[in-house]
């Protein structure tokens, strides 16, 4: 008698290539009506970008899609809000921090082709999700 | 601009009939801030009757990006510590 094993894997919540997957069915005119699609172009490179470039050891966001057809993602850890919007056509992103309790921001554009951006992106998200 | 109901005009289950069954859009339910947290947070609130009677909007215009962010956020967290105001038996 030969024991079947069966594997599996548990999806994180947030795992992202999965979030992405999700938006390939979404069509124009999703939010009331308005609000473009994202396309099925954009998500195949942001997410082979994402698994190459975003570490396993940072925090996942939360992902949705915007009105626009492009992707924001959003970390929250205490006082610490982040924002990433990316433009899927572009391949630009706009970074927002700022600190709940206090005036202190941040914003920068990045250039998501740049692997050196995305260091910088991780780097900022580890530093700030460990932070208190 | 966000949309919203307001909620001296129309309860919170009825707003989610409204928008769901009457416009036929899709909503997990309704959460809800209050005018003088929008004041606080500097926020222009008014009455947009065009749509339908009880439509009012929040004001963002003018904002820096980084200001309409935060104050977004700072809603956000309120409407959140509320909690549902109406979630549908599903």
């Amino acid at each position: 008698m030969t024991q079947q094993q069966t594997m599996t894997k548990t999806l994180h919540p947030l795992d992202v290539p999965a979030r992405l997957d999700e938006f390939r069915d979404m069509k124009d005119g999703w939010l009331e009506g308005e609000g473009m699609a994202p396309s099925h172009d954009g998500l195949d490179w942001l997410t082979d970008m994402f698994v190459r470039h975003f570490p396993d050891n940072t925090s996942l966001p939360h992902t949705y899609p915007t009105f626009e057809g492009d992707i924001r993602m959003e970390w929250s850890h205490g006082k610490n809000a982040m924002i990433l919007e990316i433009n899927l056509n572009t391949h630009k992103a706009e970074w927002i921090w700022f600190n709940r309790d206090s005036d202190d921001d941040h914003e920068r554009m990045l250039d998501m082709d740049n692997h050196q951006h995305w260091k910088w992106l991780a780097s900022e998200i580890q530093e700030k999700t460990t932070a208190e | 601009m966000l949309s919203v109901y307001d909620g001296d005009q129309i309860t919170p289950e009825d707003a989610w009939l409204h928008f769901t069954r009457d416009i036929g859009f899709k909503s997990a339910g309704v959460v809800g801030v209050s005018v003088a947290e929008c004041n606080q947070l500097e926020l222009p609130v008014r009455p947009d009757p065009n749509p339908f009677p009880e439509h009012a909007v929040i004001d963002f215009t003018g904002l820096s990006r980084g200001a309409m962010e935060r104050k977004a956020d700072a809603l956000k967290i309120l409407a959140i510590t509320r909690g549902w105001l109406y979630r549908p038996h599903l």
